[in-house]
């Protein structure tokens, strides 16, 4: 979400700590949105000089001599340098990944079947680009990017070199002819059930394996791999693979210390150039850094800071990524910092700014994906920073550079990178109470995660040892535990829309909406049926949506096969293999997310109460109902609307989620993924629950045709939660979490709730007891009267949020308008 | 009976509470933010912005006391609180809801039994709001036994006005008080909530000797133009004194409620009140500070 300005006092806010913090923070706010070619442009090139290499090598020789060709970017005043284009907000079309999106694009002809239900933002930056696009000296591309006339038709002429080329289309060729069930899917997309294929974007999701890429450096990987090269014999297919892939991985290892080298020849030359004596000496210091980092082990702090975000934007710029994290930064950063500041040779404050500026790095980094999925994932990357947890040996981790990192989130307020905490009884207070602060700025993060819930999946799931599990539990993507540096993480298909795979369940398999018949089935007569056709489908739709995702992973397998960051992820070097053969100790992936549940549940509820009170005497009246879209039913549809609905402790809801729940994980990992793992259930929705409700017609929950989905996965659908916010986490703490890698809760408050140490302090005991239960994440938004405008506008975002004044507690989209104002000036009042 | 319950409140005593809002009050103080707290029967109660004007309710009232001039409106006399409010049951879209119902002591108690982690974790518990709790004291008292025995700290808000010889065993089941005062005259008291101030201060007393002086807060809610001054907060210093009670606590005013009278067939008595501003807060708090009270002032 974009801040303009910050008007309202929060309990908690903060400037950046220096004024070159600001400086670049100001520079990114007001920046447009940017395509860059360069990157693709010298892959592209690689890629014709390189027919008829091994696909391991090809991928390789591309990336690496892109990397190393690329302009190396010093911005004005910066500290940390490099970046993954030539704009401060810039994103590179990975044509090499999907370009067909980028050619309907370019001929402005419809996109995929989902566009009718999407929705992107079209504040801050976005307006910047579109003013700019009017006035002349860019097009826009997209909803949001812009691009210069001539860069224009380099990306055409790119566009149509990828044409049969890329891993879509070459993805697309095998399937679509050669999986059994390939109408299904085509079906499925037509009438939202499932989301758009995100081949633009199917990477990320896991943490390089930074500890070792510091503390060797990367020529100290580049000898692990030489030395498996000397032992290996070549005897067979699967031995010259990996000679192959020692080889490639080499070839990229190389190229990043080269492109890092690039910049310290580019710092010397502005050194060089430069006037003001202060700036000079920065620039000839960034120099001696970026020739000794990332090839060599840092020797400092300020040396591991530059070392980290080469190592990881290298990364970045390989692939596609999204959720793609930096993981636990306070662990592994730590021996650093605390080396330097016991031996004085950092202060606190200088850290602090480094931090600062990492986190405006780390915003700046922009992807572009088909419209669709830009609607469903709001244009973020989720890369995720979790702090805290534990040590191997079970203690709390958290440490003095963990509360650094919240004061520099506090401090420079940017939407990347989301910070986490592992949530932890025993951690330090002032870290859980500066983690509360940072909450309070409004910006919606630190997000809290259920330690040990993890703990007790990935036992079960890795069968790893618990001391492992403990100090390598991390956070790929918003809300999407793995193991650090040791995990695969190209996941999964997309999302599975819930609702209607009921409303399928519901017409004997035909989308009422639609009038595609999917899968027949017969026509449901009482709910013994009903749940029967639903959990049927269910599976179906899981087991064809996986089986073909795995096509794709074939032909990611050959095309995009990550070669750098399999090198920075254990055990690939000691296996011989890349990530996509396998590479990686966890090969599991999470998958098949999840939206909707919550409004099937209530739908299974309401079929239960109308029949028992004998509101309807079967199925077919209901089925007429909604399909008039409750009109001429008002009665039964207040009787719908009454019915049991989940988040409020009341089981004759809440079972129904625990049953369908358990089934879904069940049928999720009856699957298996490309490297033969069963997968791994996840649920999350980001923002698929509006597209898909607006696929979707009336369901029984009372809810009206193409009204959006309830969000998140245990987050009650608007208005049913009357029995307030503790309740609605006593049912969402019946779900076993342990089952999946994944989960989401939402709360809203207003400032004035928790003001104050003591206010800290209940939200404290507010996730102890939720993390008590078997309840796995929870995150806040401490509101304003910004948001509270923008309830206004939009009630149907804010339908949970809870105004706790004085007197009396409501939901603020209820109060009248005259009520809302006063609030809202109330709040501004207090300036 | 209650007319609302409301979960994880965190302004209302220590750690996250529930409070129990009862309904009925002796006062009727004109700046109340719950204006249907005030009657002891339940209420119909509008929200216009849920309403289509289908004038069911209209049709449906036996006692013909609801109109519609453009917007809905209710005659408070004619309405016979019908126990079956029937406009209640004819309105579709509860736009019309009963503010006010029965509860049972045990259903109370299974509502909060689910929730005692929180009460655990945070010190926190149950706070008896309204309305005036102790105007229906049988059934506090009943729920305070079962609030003490299950383990959680009660809390009770009241405006000190309610029968002299309250059982002192039932007083002592509270754990601690937030007392109203509301002017430091009887004819303020008189003037602008309906009742002499004399049996308050009695109760006040009273209160002070049953449960001791430390367990009580004074409670002020400050409305400019009615007793917003420093004459007032020097005289709830003294008064604080004389009973040995040292917690003071500000609620500055807010007309969050104005809005809701005219659903109720009400009128708000007080014309635009202009808004204390956080510096005659601070000087307000440091008065009480100066005579060596603590205070906390309730954010909004
Ligand atoms: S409650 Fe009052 S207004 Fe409603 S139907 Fe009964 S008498 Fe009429
Ligand atoms: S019945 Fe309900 S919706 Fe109809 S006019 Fe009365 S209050 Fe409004």
């Amino acid at each position: 979400m974009e801040r303009k300005a910050d008007f309202i006092r929060r309990e908690v806010q903060a400037q950046p700590s220096t004024q070159r913090i600001s400086q670049l923070r100001q520079a990114y706010l007001s920046s447009p949105l940017h395509i860059d070619l360069e990157y693709i442009d010298l892959y592209t090139t690689a890629h014709q000089a390189s027919d008829g290499f091994n696909p391991l090598e090809r991928r390789a020789f591309c990336h690496a001599h892109a990397l190393e060709n690329l302009s190396p970017q010093i911005r004005e005043g910066e500290l940390l340098v490099g970046a993954k284009t030539r704009f401060v907000r810039g994103a590179i079309p990975y044509l090499n990944y999907a370009c067909q999106f980028v050619i309907r694009e370019l001929n402005r002809e419809a996109q995929e079947a989902q566009d009718k239900f999407t929705d992107i933002g079209t504040g801050g930056g976005i307006d910047l680009s579109a003013q700019l696009a009017k006035a002349g000296k860019y097009e826009m591309f997209g909803k949001k990017f812009l691009i210069s006339r001539s860069d224009k038709e380099k990306l055409n002429e790119l566009a149509y070199y990828w044409q049969g080329r890329c891993m879509q289309d070459e993805s697309d060729r095998v399937w679509k002819e050669s999986f059994p069930q390939a109408e299904f899917i085509e079906n499925g997309w037509q009438m939202g059930l499932y989301t758009a294929p995100h081949d633009p974007a199917p990477e990320g999701r896991f943490v390089l394996d930074f500890e070792t890429a510091l503390s060797e450096g990367l020529l100290g990987v580049i000898a692990r791999a030489q030395k498996q090269i000397e032992l290996l014999e070549i005897t067979d297919f699967a031995s010259s693979e990996k000679l192959y892939f020692y080889r490639a991985g080499i070839r990229v290892l190389e190229a990043a210390i080269n492109w890092a080298r690039n910049h310290a020849k580019q710092a010397k030359k502005l050194a060089k150039k430069e006037q003001d004596t202060f700036r000079k000496a920065e620039l000839l210091n960034i120099a001696e850094i970026c020739g000794r980092v990332p090839a060599h082990a840092p020797q400092s702090f300020r040396e591991a800071m530059q070392a980290w975000w080469f190592i990881y934007l290298a990364g970045h710029l390989e692939g596609a990524h999204l959720g793609y994290s930096p993981g636990r930064f306070d662990r592994y950063m730590y021996p650093y910092f605390k080396k330097d500041i016991e031996a004085g040779k950092i202060t606190r404050d200088e850290a602090l700014e480094l931090l600062e500026a990492l986190r405006i790095k780390l915003t700046e980094i922009e992807y572009m994906a088909s419209f669709s999925w830009e609607g469903l994932g709001s244009g973020n990357l989720y890369q995720n920073m979790i702090l805290g947890g534990m040590d191997e040996n079970g203690h709390p981790a958290d440490n003095e550079l963990s509360i650094l990192v919240l004061q520099s989130a506090i401090n420079c307020q940017t939407t990347q990178p989301t910070l986490s905490i592992w949530y932890d009884d025993r951690a330090s207070d002032a870290f859980l109470m500066k983690a509360i602060d940072c909450v309070k700025t409004g910006v919606g993060f630190p997000a809290f995660f259920n330690t040990k819930i993890y703990l007790q999946h990935e036992l079960e799931k890795s069968k790893l040892p618990l001391a492992t599990i403990r100090k390598y539990a991390a956070m790929g993507g918003c809300t999407e535990p793995t193991l650090e540096g040791m995990s695969y993480g190209i996941v999964q298909a997309g999302f599975i829309n819930h609702a209607k795979v009921f409303e399928l369940a519901m017409n004997g398999g035909k989308d009422p909406c639609s009038g595609i018949e999917l899968h027949p089935c017969e026509l449901p007569q009482n709910p013994a049926q009903l749940k029967e056709n639903y959990l049927y489908l269910l599976q179906l739709s899981i087991r064809y949506w996986q089986r073909y995702w795995n096509y794709v992973m074939a032909a990611h397998r050959n095309s995009c096969n990550l070669i750098y960051c399999s090198m920075l992820v254990r055990d690939c070097i000691g296996h011989g293999k890349s990530l996509d053969d396998g590479g990686a100790i966890i090969n599991g992936s999470p998958t098949t997310l999840s939206s909707g549940m919550v409004n099937v549940v209530n739908s299974f509820a309401a079929v239960n109460e109308l029949i028992d009170t004998k509101a309807i005497s079967g199925l077919e009246e209901l089925r007429r109902a909604l399909k008039d879209n409750w009109e001429g039913y008002s009665g039964l549809h207040k009787k719908a609307l009454a019915a049991p609905k989940w988040g409020n402790n009341d089981s004759r809801a809440d079972l129904f989620y625990e049953e369908f729940f358990n089934k879904y994980c069940d049928f999720v990992a009856e699957q298996k993924n490309y490297l033969g793992e069963p997968y791994d259930p996840s649920m999350l929705a980001i923002s698929t629950h509006a597209p898909f409700g607006k696929a979707c017609g009336a369901t029984p929950d009372g809810r009206i045709a193409h009204q959006t989905l309830a969000d998140g996965v245990t987050s009650p659908f608007p208005g049913t939660d009357v029995s307030g916010p503790t309740a609605v986490l006593l049912s969402a703490g019946k779900i076993d979490h342990t089952r999946i890698r994944g989960g989401l809760h939402n709360m809203k408050f207003l400032p004035s709730s928790i003001q104050g140490a003591s206010g800290s302090r209940k939200l404290l005991s507010l996730i102890k007891t939720y993390f008590d239960t078997l309840g796995f994440q929870i995150q806040f938004n401490v509101v304003d009267s910004r948001m509270l405008r923008s309830a206004q506008e939009k009630p149907e975002e804010y339908r949970d949020l809870i105004v706790r004044v004085a007197g009396f507690s409501a939901f603020f989209v209820e109060l009248g308008k005259s009520m809302q104002d006063e609030i809202i000036a109330r709040t501004e009042h207090r300036l | 009976m209650l007319f609302d319950i409301s979960d994880f409140a965190t302004q209302d005593g220590p750690g996250i509470r529930t409070v129990l809002f009862f309904k009925g009050c002796p006062l009727a103080c004109q700046w109340c933010s719950n204006p249907e707290s005030q009657a002891f029967f339940p209420e119909p109660l509008y929200h216009s912005e849920l309403c289509i004007k289908c004038e069911a309710c209209k049709e449906a009232c036996p006692s013909k006391a609801i109109s519609f001039d453009g917007e809905y409106r209710i005659d408070r006399s004619k309405c016979a609180h019908c126990s079956s409010h029937e406009c209640v049951s004819a309105c579709k879209t509860s736009a019309l809801v009963l503010a006010g119902k029965e509860w049972s002591v045990e259903d109370v108690m299974a509502r909060l039994l689910p929730q005692r982690g929180f009460y655990q974790n945070s010190g926190g518990g149950i706070t008896f709001s309204g309305g005036e709790p102790l105007a229906q004291a049988g059934f506090a008292f009943a729920l305070a036994r079962e609030i003490r025995d299950a383990g959680f700290t009660l809390g009770l808000e009241t405006c000190g006005c309610f029968p002299p010889d309250l059982d002192p065993e039932g007083l002592r089941l509270i754990d601690f008080v937030y007392f109203d005062i509301k002017h430091l005259s009887n004819e303020g008291y008189i003037q602008y909530t309906s009742r002499p101030i004399y049996p308050i201060l009695a109760n006040l007393s009273r209160l002070c000797d049953c449960l001791g002086a430390e367990k009580i807060t004074l409670s002020l809610p400050l409305i400019p133009g009615v007793n917003a001054t420093s004459a007032f907060i020097d005289w709830v210093a003294n008064l604080a004194q004389s009973n040995g009670i040292t917690k003071i606590r500000i609620l500055p005013y807010h007309e969050y409620g104005r809005a809701k009278y005219p659903c109720l067939g009400k009128t708000y008595a007080l014309s635009e009140v202009p808004h204390l501003s956080d510096q005659e807060l601070s000087s307000f708090a440091e008065a009480l500070h100066g005579r060596s009270l603590t205070c906390e002032v309730l954010g909004i």
